[in-house]
């Protein structure tokens, strides 16, 4: 049933078509050469837009990185104040790992769960239904979650999570504070919840590639639904499901109004789970509007906004790696 | 024989454990839709609906303003990065299997992971800075570069998926090749490429952080894409803020309300009336 | 693989028009919400004056801007709030017609009055409001009658102080029992002019116990490790956290303490001659701002030096200080800026400094009292469109 990207023709290069498309139509001017022409025009936008933001950030960050130097990616104060001002992306830059890697932690094993259940062991009525109804999570607007996060959610994590945690183990470090229900941990479960979608419908499409031949393998001698997923699904998605969790990481590392909301805006570096923070996007939409016009603040914050780019980048690299590669090969199977 | 029930057991406990992934995954999504139809609901009314802001701390203050700049937003951002969006995904279908062509999907793929809020500061930096004020054209440029990568990703995906022998037939009537893409395999695929477009709608719909820095807000109804202009989630920003009047509060839960009315009725519509082919839409919108 | 694709051809067919039929309701809405109000308004008459800072004055603006343009109908003016800073510099790049703050513009020959003039024209600061800055606080058994002042406060509020029953509050509030519970400080999570306010008047302490947060609009709060902090978004944020949590306290605008139910308690503060301790209240705002021996300069000058801060007078209440709105002088600065414009717009200021004050007192606002009026009377009197006069 397939027919795979080689097998399709490609149109234009075959020399046959292109010798016959000459002869029909005598080459005055060709409205396809203008079409081809026009559709590059359109593509090179989206180059224009990268290369535009590139420059904007590379030359508005140029200030604040010849006053700090590599300083401005190892100091530890961040302080806005006339006078005493002294810039460092260091708290922001863990500020966004560690709410993105509390979001990877709790909302992966969160999404694989989703993702085998429906993908191989949920009856097959309710497989479509609940996998749209998960999605729904990714469209709430942030600013919806920004607001139910600071009325309802923190309120839970406070009360039901982080008081029983902090009367128990309240002595480790990373659990030392009072528990105040706004901080990392809030922060990064608010973005586990919204990268929730994004990974499972991913990794449940990554699953749905394995081939059928994978899982009749593993049934033909005699083993149980989980140990097919186990045996047979888990072991071949592996790397489709590494970059959904990749791209789950893009999101919860752009995230910014929810967090901008919760999370406290303190440009401390990270210690405890229970403390204020900042991640690099709350920190530009704090901030941002308020900076002067030409002002170091406003160099420093776009600096910021640059290594957010790079950061957006490197994920992107590895998603591309790992995801659609996989994918690809189920699109050409599918048709 | 144990050995077997034991193998069981895991089966049963993994099977278990995925309806608690399920659960537990839903559970926030029905709070949410819960605490936003329970605070949002009473202060739904006609005169709501309807009425621009005008004094925000006046129990009969409205979000017509918001809904509709929403709306002009949603449609200005289409107008812009639709065509856009179409013709680079034609390219990368069609002509896009070379070095330039994979550069571009590449490209086009981290700018959908972009941050808004960093789109956000480019927008202000340059089209409202260049302009001179808070616009809406403003606004609908963030947007445009939020929602144009998704289009174009789900253009190429549904172009792709055009079974190459409606190209043959299309070239064995002689049909040129501009017209076989623009009426034929455009028009086969447009049920992908409808799908990323009402799907990227749901996404900028509900984006508030470039919004910020672009279109300011506005107590009155649309005067000019030159003019600042209101949105749904920046008149929830806002009743936030003032949520000290009582009646600021309960319109900003309306003003959510319509809000998620309107985008999850988007997602819904399009998720359950097609097969939601695009992975990629699904994923990033 | 061709009947396949035939049964999803036909089941598409109905989805799609489905979509389009979305997608045309989606633009005919947008397209008809950009005529209707064409429509409706002969739109070219109306003159829209756009202004954005402070969200402090928000609700003020609202209601001022509303009840203008009820009577002025071709006079749209939309102010929102983006914040202080944002209000300066959006003012000084002239992308909005004005900007409103709670701090002023800076002084000095590198300060913001000295960049605006040298860039754009001389801006003028035209008070337009009076914020007063509340201590709530959420202690059990302490309702009313909780005493303090600038050094204790500063102390509490960076963490020299971390227990509600220390001795140096417990010696200022004799007769309060006060519990033995850790102080939770709730402050501002974003930049904001009450945090200006509010760390301008700790910077007032003792010098034996300086502020050493900073007076900012972003107080450099991470400084201080031994208090508990919870950091909010916004007025009501700190607000509702204060209200929230028990063992707390925090500051904000006082129409927030005197607007929000259920009932918040606030701190009397010592006044600035030292000889009592004063709740606040519009009042109290009221006097320190007549009973302030601040010389006010006109509106060209610079306000970077005007304190409200610890006026003297039994009964003048501490933590007050004026928000501005920010305008040039010379309007033909501003880009769009027409004759009509530019007549609309000054119609408008003195609209704001006279009948709009009315808005005040119910929104638990303070209004301007009247030797504020009229040097802002004054001021606006200078402003010009080409050199020539708006209002005489």
């Amino acid at each position: 049933m397939a027919v795979s990207e080689e097998a399709r023709p490609k149109q234009g290069k075959t020399p046959a078509r292109a010798r016959l498309a000459s002869l029909r139509f005598p080459r005055r001017f060709s409205c396809d050469d203008v079409f081809e022409a026009s559709s590059i025009i359109f593509a090179g936008v989206i180059v224009l837009i990268i290369v535009v933001t590139s420059v904007f950030l590379v030359r508005g960050s140029v200030p604040v990185l010849e006053s700090f130097g590599t300083g401005f990616f190892t100091g530890k104060n961040w302080i806005a104040a006339a006078g005493s001002e002294s810039y460092s992306a260091l708290p922001f830059v863990l500020g966004t790992l560690v709410t993105s890697a509390i979001a990877v932690a709790v909302g992966v094993p969160l999404s694989m769960g989703i993702a085998i259940f429906l993908a191989e062991m949920a009856p097959w009525s309710v497989r479509n239904p609940l996998s749209r109804v998960i999605e729904l999570l990714a469209a709430v607007p942030s600013i919806v979650y920004g607001l139910w996060g600071l009325f309802v959610f923190r309120l839970w994590i406070r009360d039901y999570l982080e008081t029983p945690i902090s009367n128990y183990v309240g002595s480790f470090p990373v659990f030392q504070g009072t528990p105040l229900g706004l901080d990392f941990l809030t922060a990064g479960l608010i973005l586990a919840i919204m990268i929730i979608p994004t990974v499972s419908s991913i990794s449940n499409d990554v699953m749905m590639a394995v081939p059928a031949s994978q899982r009749e393998a593993a049934y033909s001698i005699g083993a149980t639904r989980w140990e097919v997923v186990r045996t047979g699904v888990l072991g071949y998605a592996r790397s489709g499901i590494f970059g959904a969790t990749i791209l789950g990481l893009g999101r919860a590392v752009g995230e910014t109004m929810a967090v901008t909301m919760i999370i406290g805006n303190i440009p401390a570096l990270p210690a405890s789970f229970f403390q204020h923070g900042a991640t690099m996007a709350s920190v530009i939409a704090n901030e941002f509007s308020e900076a002067d016009p030409g002002s170091l603040h406003l160099s420093a914050l776009i600096g910021i906004g640059l290594t957010l780019f790079l950061f957006a980048l490197e994920i992107n690299v590895f998603a591309q790696l790992m995801v659609w590669r996989v994918l690809k090969v189920r699109g050409g199977s599918v048709e | 024989m144990s050995n077997r029930s034991f193998r069981k057991f895991k089966d049963r406990l993994a099977y278990g454990l995925g309806v608690l992934c399920v659960v537990l995954a839903m559970f926030p999504l029905a709070s949410i839709l819960f605490e936003v139809v329970r605070n949002g609901l009473p202060a739904i009314s006609v005169g709501l609906l309807t009425r621009p802001t005008g004094n925000i701390t006046d129990p009969s203050s409205g979000i017509g303003n918001a809904i509709e700049g929403t709306l002009i937003l949603i449609g200005m951002t289409c107008l812009i990065a639709v065509p856009i969006g179409l013709f680079a995904g034609i390219y990368l279908a069609e002509f896009g299997d070379n070095k330039f062509g994979r550069t571009i999907r590449f490209l086009n793929d981290v700018l959908a992971e972009f941050p808004s809020i960093v789109i956000g500061i480019l927008a202000f930096s340059i089209v409202v800075v260049a302009i001179g004020h808070f616009s809406a054209m403003a606004g609908a440029v963030a947007l445009s570069i939020i929602m144009l990568p998704i289009v174009t990703r789900t253009a190429e995906e549904s172009i792709k998926l055009v079974p190459s022998s409606i190209r043959d037939a299309a070239m064995a009537l002689g049909i040129r090749r501009w017209r076989t893409s623009l009426s034929i395999v455009l028009v086969t695929a447009k049920d992908g490429i409808l799908t990323g477009i009402m799907l990227s709608i749901a996404r900028i719909a509900g984006e508030t952080a470039p919004l910020l820095l672009t279109v300011l807000g506005s107590g009155f109804f649309f005067s000019g894409v030159d003019q600042p202009i209101d949105a749904l989630p920046l008149r929830i920003f806002t009743d936030y803020k003032n949520s000290n009047y009582p009646s600021a509060l309960a319109q900003g839960w309306g003003a959510a309300l319509v809000l998620v009315v309107l985008v999850l009725s988007l997602n819904l519509g399009v998720r359950f009336l097609t097969r939601g082919r695009s992975t990629f839409a699904r994923a990033r919108a | 693989m061709s009947s396949k694709d035939v049964v999803i051809r036909s089941t598409g067919i109905s989805k799609s028009i489905f979509i389009i039929s979305l997608v045309i309701v989606a633009a005919a809405s947008g397209v008809a919400g950009y005529f209707v109000p064409v429509l409706l308004k002969q739109s070219s008459s109306v003159i829209t004056i756009n202004g954005a800072g402070s969200s402090f004055v928000f609700p003020l603006m609202s209601a001022i801007n509303a009840n203008y343009t009820a009577s002025n109908p071709n006079v749209q003016v939309n102010y929102q709030s983006a914040g202080s800073g944002a209000g300066i510099t959006d003012f000084s790049t002239r992308i909005v017609d004005f900007g409103a703050t709670d701090a002023p513009l800076t002084g000095g020959s590198l300060g913001q009055r000295a960049n605006i003039t040298r860039d754009t024209g001389t801006p003028l600061t035209i008070p337009e409001s009076i914020g007063a800055v509340a201590i709530a606080f959420n202690v059990k058994g302490v309702a009313t009658g909780l005493k303090l002042n600038a050094t204790v406060a500063a102390m509490i509020f960076q963490g020299n102080i971390t227990q509600w029953n220390d001795p140096i509050i417990a010696n200022m509030n004799s007769g309060v029992t006060l519990p033995s519970s850790t102080i939770t400080v709730v402050h501002r999570s974003d930049s904001s002019g009450t945090s200006f306010i509010f760390s301008s008047w700790l910077n007032s302490s003792n010098a034996h116990y300086p502020w050493k947060l900073k007076v900012s609009k972003t107080p450099n709060w991470a400084g201080s490790t031994q208090a508990t902090y919870l950091s909010l978004p916004q007025n009501v944020g700190v607000a509702g956290g204060v209200q929230q949590n028990p063992n707390t306290i925090g500051y904000v605008e006082l129409n927030y303490v005197l607007s929000t139910t259920p009932q918040m308690y606030y701190a009397s503060v010592l006044n600035g001659a030292g000889s009592a301790y004063v709740l606040p209240s519009l009042t109290t705002s009221t006097n320190a701002v007549n009973n302030s021996t601040a010389s006010l300069p006109t509106g060209d000058g610079d306000w970077s030096k005007v304190t409200l801060l610890n006026a003297p007078g039994g009964s003048s209440y501490s933590i007050v200080s004026f928000t501005y709105v920010l305008v040039f002088k010379e309007l033909s600065v501003v880009p769009g800026m027409t004759q009509a414009k530019a007549q609309a717009f000054v119609n408008y200021l003195w609209f704001l400094v006279h009948s709009g004050q009315d808005q005040a007192t119910k929104l638990s606002f303070v209004a301007l009292p009247f030797a504020v009026v009229t040097i802002d009377e004054a001021t606006i009197r200078t402003i010009t469109y080409n050199s020539a006069t708006l209002h005489s």
